[in-house]
Protein backbone atom coordinates (compact mmCIF):
# COMPACT_ATOMS: atom_id res chain seq x y z
CA UNK A 1 0.00 0.00 0.00
CA UNK A 2 1.45 3.48 -0.59
CA UNK A 3 -0.03 5.22 2.36
CA UNK A 4 2.49 6.06 5.25
CA UNK A 5 2.42 8.01 7.72
CA UNK A 6 4.69 10.21 6.47
CA UNK A 7 2.37 12.81 5.60
CA UNK A 8 1.62 12.87 9.82
CA UNK A 9 3.94 16.48 10.12
CA UNK A 10 3.36 18.26 13.26
CA UNK A 11 4.34 21.95 13.60
CA UNK A 12 6.42 23.25 16.79
CA UNK A 13 2.89 25.26 17.64
CA UNK A 14 0.83 22.39 16.72
CA UNK A 15 3.02 20.41 18.93
CA UNK A 16 3.02 23.05 21.74
CA UNK A 17 -0.68 23.24 21.96
CA UNK A 18 -1.15 19.55 21.93
CA UNK A 19 2.10 19.57 25.04
CA UNK A 20 -0.48 22.52 26.98
CA UNK A 21 -3.30 20.21 26.99
CA UNK A 22 -1.25 16.90 28.46
CA UNK A 23 0.23 19.25 30.46
CA UNK A 24 -3.25 20.57 31.85
CA UNK A 25 -4.33 16.46 31.75
CA UNK A 26 -1.77 15.69 34.18
CA UNK A 27 -2.04 18.62 37.02
CA UNK A 28 -5.73 17.79 36.40
CA UNK A 29 -5.26 13.64 37.11
CA UNK A 30 -2.28 14.59 39.51
CA UNK A 31 -4.92 17.05 42.00
CA UNK A 32 -7.94 14.59 41.65
CA UNK A 33 -5.89 11.80 42.79
CA UNK A 34 -5.08 13.82 45.62
CA UNK A 35 -8.43 14.46 46.72
CA UNK A 36 -9.49 10.98 46.45
CA UNK A 37 -6.69 9.91 48.84
CA UNK A 38 -5.32 12.40 50.64
CA UNK A 39 -2.02 11.97 52.82
CA UNK A 40 -2.44 10.52 55.94
CA UNK A 41 -1.17 13.09 58.86
CA UNK A 42 1.95 12.23 60.28
CA UNK A 43 2.02 10.90 63.61
CA UNK A 44 2.64 13.34 66.52
CA UNK A 45 6.86 13.50 67.55
CA UNK A 46 8.00 11.93 70.29
CA UNK A 47 9.19 13.56 72.76
CA UNK A 48 13.10 14.06 72.89
CA UNK A 49 13.21 11.61 76.36
CA UNK A 50 10.93 9.02 74.48
CA UNK A 51 13.16 9.14 71.64
CA UNK A 52 16.55 8.62 72.87
CA UNK A 53 15.41 4.93 74.71
CA UNK A 54 13.68 4.20 72.09
CA UNK A 55 16.91 4.47 70.32
CA UNK A 56 18.65 3.01 73.09
CA UNK A 57 16.36 -0.17 72.70
CA UNK A 58 17.17 -0.31 69.08
CA UNK A 59 20.87 -0.66 68.81
CA UNK A 60 20.56 -2.63 71.94
CA UNK A 61 18.25 -5.35 70.03
CA UNK A 62 21.17 -4.84 67.29
CA UNK A 63 23.96 -6.05 69.34
CA UNK A 64 21.95 -9.18 70.53
CA UNK A 65 21.09 -10.23 66.86
CA UNK B 1 -20.92 31.65 8.35
CA UNK B 2 -19.91 29.51 10.93
CA UNK B 3 -18.12 26.17 10.32
CA UNK B 4 -20.77 24.58 11.90
CA UNK B 5 -23.59 26.36 10.06
CA UNK B 6 -21.64 24.86 6.99
CA UNK B 7 -21.77 21.12 7.79
CA UNK B 8 -25.42 21.46 8.62
CA UNK B 9 -26.22 22.60 5.04
CA UNK B 10 -23.71 19.88 3.35
CA UNK B 11 -25.18 16.86 4.99
CA UNK B 12 -27.26 14.97 2.74
CA UNK B 13 -29.66 13.21 5.66
CA UNK B 14 -31.62 14.68 8.64
CA UNK B 15 -29.12 13.79 11.79
CA UNK B 16 -30.31 14.53 15.83
CA UNK B 17 -28.29 17.02 17.51
CA UNK B 18 -24.94 15.36 17.72
CA UNK B 19 -22.67 16.50 20.61
CA UNK B 20 -18.84 16.34 21.36
CA UNK B 21 -18.12 13.67 23.93
CA UNK B 22 -16.18 14.61 27.06
CA UNK B 23 -12.57 14.68 25.96
CA UNK B 24 -9.59 15.95 27.63
CA UNK B 25 -8.33 19.24 25.53
CA UNK B 26 -5.33 17.36 24.15
CA UNK B 27 -7.55 14.90 22.36
CA UNK B 28 -9.50 17.87 20.91
CA UNK B 29 -5.89 19.72 20.02
CA UNK B 30 -5.46 15.60 18.18
CA UNK B 31 -8.48 16.10 16.46
CA UNK B 32 -7.82 19.35 14.77
CA UNK B 33 -4.29 18.96 13.93
CA UNK B 34 -4.78 15.65 12.35
CA UNK B 35 -7.63 17.58 10.49
CA UNK B 36 -5.09 19.90 9.24
CA UNK B 37 -4.64 22.57 11.93
CA UNK B 38 -6.18 25.89 12.74
CA UNK B 39 -4.81 27.15 9.52
CA UNK B 40 -6.06 25.42 6.75
CA UNK B 41 -9.09 25.32 4.69
CA UNK B 42 -12.34 23.95 5.43
CA UNK B 43 -12.10 21.52 2.45
CA UNK B 44 -8.73 20.05 2.97
CA UNK B 45 -9.47 20.00 6.97
CA UNK B 46 -12.34 17.95 5.67
CA UNK B 47 -10.13 15.18 3.97
CA UNK B 48 -9.94 13.21 7.45
CA UNK B 49 -13.90 12.76 7.22
CA UNK B 50 -14.33 13.13 3.40
CA UNK B 51 -11.74 10.30 2.15
CA UNK B 52 -12.43 7.48 -0.42
CA UNK B 53 -10.59 5.00 1.50
CA UNK B 54 -12.69 5.74 4.48
CA UNK B 55 -15.64 5.52 2.07
CA UNK B 56 -15.19 1.77 0.70
CA UNK B 57 -13.56 0.43 4.41
CA UNK B 58 -17.15 1.69 5.62
CA UNK B 59 -19.49 0.32 2.63
CA UNK B 60 -17.37 -3.20 2.63
CA UNK B 61 -17.32 -3.28 6.88
CA UNK B 62 -21.09 -2.87 5.97
CA UNK B 63 -21.35 -5.99 3.61
CA UNK B 64 -19.32 -7.86 5.39
CA UNK B 65 -21.97 -9.61 8.06
CA UNK B 66 -24.11 -10.81 4.73
CA UNK B 67 -21.61 -12.86 2.70
CA UNK B 68 -21.85 -16.41 3.72
CA UNK B 69 -19.48 -18.43 5.10
CA UNK B 70 -17.57 -18.76 1.37
CA UNK B 71 -16.46 -15.42 0.81
CA UNK B 72 -14.25 -16.66 -2.33
CA UNK B 73 -17.68 -18.06 -3.70
CA UNK B 74 -19.36 -14.34 -3.72
CA UNK B 75 -19.35 -12.34 -6.51
CA UNK B 76 -19.55 -9.24 -4.94
CA UNK B 77 -16.06 -10.26 -2.66
CA UNK B 78 -14.52 -11.39 -6.42
CA UNK B 79 -15.22 -8.44 -7.61
CA UNK B 80 -13.64 -6.58 -4.66
CA UNK B 81 -10.45 -8.80 -4.46
CA UNK B 82 -9.27 -7.88 -8.17
CA UNK B 83 -7.65 -11.22 -8.52
CA UNK B 84 -9.21 -14.42 -9.09
CA UNK B 85 -7.07 -17.77 -6.76
CA UNK B 86 -9.54 -18.08 -3.34
CA UNK B 87 -7.27 -16.99 -0.15
CA UNK B 88 -5.82 -19.65 1.92
CA UNK B 89 -6.90 -17.62 5.31
CA UNK B 90 -8.42 -14.67 6.78
CA UNK B 91 -5.19 -13.16 7.24
CA UNK B 92 -4.19 -13.30 3.04
CA UNK B 93 -8.32 -12.54 2.54
CA UNK B 94 -7.99 -9.18 4.42
CA UNK B 95 -4.31 -8.34 2.84
CA UNK B 96 -5.83 -8.60 -0.09
CA UNK B 97 -8.94 -6.89 0.45
CA UNK B 98 -6.89 -3.97 1.79
CA UNK B 99 -4.91 -3.69 -1.34
CA UNK B 100 -7.35 -4.31 -3.75
CA UNK B 101 -9.13 -0.76 -1.71
CA UNK B 102 -5.75 1.03 -2.04
CA UNK B 103 -5.58 -0.43 -5.85
CA UNK B 104 -9.39 1.18 -6.87
CA UNK B 105 -8.50 5.06 -4.68
CA UNK B 106 -5.66 5.44 -7.21
CA UNK B 107 -7.21 4.17 -10.03
CA UNK B 108 -5.26 1.03 -10.13
CA UNK B 109 -7.77 -1.44 -10.09
CA UNK B 110 -8.64 -4.03 -13.23
CA UNK B 111 -12.88 -4.45 -12.40
CA UNK B 112 -13.80 -1.36 -10.19
CA UNK B 113 -13.49 2.37 -11.30
CA UNK B 114 -12.40 5.19 -9.07
CA UNK B 115 -15.03 7.67 -8.94
CA UNK B 116 -14.00 11.16 -10.70
CA UNK B 117 -12.82 12.82 -7.24
CA UNK B 118 -11.23 9.88 -5.48
CA UNK B 119 -7.78 10.93 -4.48
CA UNK B 120 -5.44 8.99 -2.14
CA UNK B 121 -4.89 10.78 1.42
CA UNK B 122 -2.78 10.96 4.15
CA UNK B 123 -5.83 9.13 6.42
CA UNK B 124 -5.67 6.54 3.67
CA UNK B 125 -3.47 4.10 6.31
CA UNK B 126 -5.45 4.53 9.06
CA UNK B 127 -8.94 4.07 6.91
CA UNK B 128 -7.38 0.66 5.74
CA UNK B 129 -5.90 -0.80 9.38
CA UNK B 130 -9.07 0.08 10.89
CA UNK B 131 -11.00 -2.46 7.97
CA UNK B 132 -8.19 -5.19 8.67
CA UNK B 133 -8.78 -4.43 12.40
CA UNK B 134 -12.42 -5.07 12.42
CA UNK B 135 -12.06 -8.09 10.14
CA UNK B 136 -9.25 -10.51 12.05
CA UNK B 137 -10.46 -8.87 15.57
CA UNK B 138 -14.12 -9.61 15.23
CA UNK B 139 -13.10 -12.59 12.88
CA UNK B 140 -10.73 -13.77 16.08
CA UNK B 141 -7.42 -14.11 14.31
CA UNK B 142 -4.13 -13.37 16.02
CA UNK B 143 -1.68 -15.30 13.40
CA UNK B 144 -1.49 -15.78 9.25
CA UNK B 145 -2.99 -19.25 8.44
CA UNK B 146 -4.77 -19.13 12.17
CA UNK B 147 -8.25 -19.06 11.15
CA UNK B 148 -9.97 -20.89 8.51
CA UNK B 149 -11.77 -17.81 6.09
CA UNK B 150 -15.19 -19.72 6.74
CA UNK B 151 -15.02 -19.89 10.85
CA UNK B 152 -13.88 -16.07 10.96
CA UNK B 153 -16.72 -15.18 8.43
CA UNK B 154 -19.34 -17.02 10.73
CA UNK B 155 -18.28 -14.74 13.46
CA UNK B 156 -18.57 -11.59 11.06
CA UNK B 157 -22.33 -12.41 10.11
CA UNK B 158 -22.67 -12.82 14.04
CA UNK B 159 -22.49 -8.79 13.86
CA UNK B 160 -24.34 -6.49 12.73
CA UNK B 161 -23.28 -4.17 10.06
CA UNK B 162 -23.53 -0.94 11.88
CA UNK B 163 -21.98 -2.42 14.43
CA UNK B 164 -18.79 -3.37 12.15
CA UNK B 165 -19.11 0.16 11.07
CA UNK B 166 -18.86 1.42 13.75
CA UNK B 167 -15.63 -0.35 14.87
CA UNK B 168 -14.31 0.90 11.78
CA UNK B 169 -14.44 4.62 12.75
CA UNK B 170 -13.47 3.81 16.15
CA UNK B 171 -10.73 1.63 14.91
CA UNK B 172 -10.05 4.65 12.30
CA UNK B 173 -9.59 7.59 14.84
CA UNK B 174 -7.95 5.66 17.72
CA UNK B 175 -5.33 4.93 14.69
CA UNK B 176 -5.33 8.81 13.47
CA UNK B 177 -5.06 10.01 17.24
CA UNK B 178 -2.04 7.52 18.06
CA UNK B 179 -0.43 8.70 14.74
CA UNK B 180 -0.55 12.01 15.55
CA UNK B 181 -0.15 11.37 19.42
CA UNK B 182 3.66 10.45 18.55
CA UNK B 183 4.18 13.05 15.88
CA UNK B 184 3.64 15.49 18.57
CA UNK B 185 6.47 13.60 20.58
CA UNK B 186 4.11 13.69 23.70
CA UNK B 187 5.56 10.18 25.27
CA UNK B 188 9.11 11.19 24.86
CA UNK B 189 8.46 15.12 26.52
CA UNK B 190 6.38 13.73 29.59
CA UNK B 191 7.92 10.95 31.70
CA UNK B 192 5.33 10.67 34.35
CA UNK B 193 2.65 9.77 31.48
CA UNK B 194 0.60 6.73 32.28
CA UNK B 195 1.24 3.78 30.89
CA UNK B 196 -2.11 3.29 29.40
CA UNK B 197 -2.39 6.74 27.53
CA UNK B 198 -1.93 5.65 24.06
CA UNK B 199 -4.57 2.36 24.84
CA UNK B 200 -7.44 4.88 25.84
CA UNK B 201 -6.39 6.87 22.55
CA UNK B 202 -8.45 3.78 21.18
CA UNK B 203 -10.40 2.06 23.30
CA UNK B 204 -11.70 5.21 25.25
CA UNK B 205 -11.14 8.49 23.15
CA UNK B 206 -11.96 7.19 19.64
CA UNK B 207 -14.52 4.87 21.08
CA UNK B 208 -16.46 7.71 22.82
CA UNK B 209 -15.93 10.09 19.41
CA UNK B 210 -17.43 7.04 17.57
CA UNK B 211 -20.50 6.16 19.83
CA UNK B 212 -21.45 10.05 19.30
CA UNK B 213 -21.28 9.73 15.27
CA UNK B 214 -23.49 7.09 15.59
CA UNK B 215 -26.28 8.02 17.95
CA UNK B 216 -26.61 10.85 15.71
CA UNK B 217 -27.82 8.69 13.74
CA UNK B 218 -31.29 7.11 12.35
CA UNK B 219 -31.94 3.80 13.82
CA UNK B 220 -32.02 0.65 11.67
CA UNK B 221 -31.13 -2.45 11.39
CA UNK B 222 -28.87 -2.36 7.39
CA UNK B 223 -25.71 -0.84 6.95
CA UNK B 224 -25.61 3.01 7.08
CA UNK B 225 -24.89 4.80 3.86
CA UNK B 226 -20.77 5.49 4.20
CA UNK B 227 -21.97 9.40 3.25
CA UNK B 228 -24.16 9.74 6.03
CA UNK B 229 -21.14 8.43 8.66
CA UNK B 230 -19.22 10.86 7.03
CA UNK B 231 -21.18 13.44 6.82
CA UNK B 232 -21.66 12.76 10.52
CA UNK B 233 -18.11 12.06 11.16
CA UNK B 234 -17.39 15.81 9.92
CA UNK B 235 -20.23 17.60 12.02
CA UNK B 236 -18.47 16.26 14.86
CA UNK B 237 -14.92 17.19 13.87
CA UNK B 238 -16.16 20.84 13.04
CA UNK B 239 -17.91 20.68 16.71
CA UNK B 240 -14.10 19.72 18.12
CA UNK B 241 -12.68 21.93 16.69
CA UNK B 242 -15.09 24.87 18.14
CA UNK B 243 -14.77 23.25 21.10
CA UNK B 244 -10.94 23.36 20.86
CA UNK B 245 -10.98 27.23 19.83
CA UNK B 246 -13.01 27.97 22.82
CA UNK B 247 -10.68 25.96 25.39
CA UNK B 248 -7.61 27.46 23.88
CA UNK B 249 -9.33 31.12 24.21
CA UNK B 250 -10.03 30.78 27.29
CA UNK B 251 -6.79 29.74 28.11
CA UNK B 252 -5.37 33.21 26.50
CA UNK B 253 -7.95 35.42 28.20
CA UNK B 254 -6.82 33.73 31.84
CA UNK B 255 -2.84 34.15 30.73
CA UNK B 256 -4.24 37.87 30.16
CA UNK B 257 -5.57 38.69 33.30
Amino acid sequence: MGSSRSGTGVTSFEKERIHAGVREDLELNIREEKKRSPRKARPPALPAEKKKKRQKQESTAKHDR
Amino acid sequence: MTPHRVFRERRSIPLSEPHVPELPRYVLSLVVVAAGGQNRSARERLLLANNAALRHSLDYAGILPSIGDDPASNATVRQWMDSVPPPRDLFEFTARLLDAIDMRVRGRHSLLPRAAEDIATVFDRAALLALGQVILGVGRVRAAGDEPVSDAFKHLAARSPRELQQLVIENYLGNILHDYFDAAEVRAAFSRLPIDTENNLRVKHGRAIAKAIFESLPDGDGPLSAQAIQDALREIVGLIWLEERRAHDQDQMQKEH
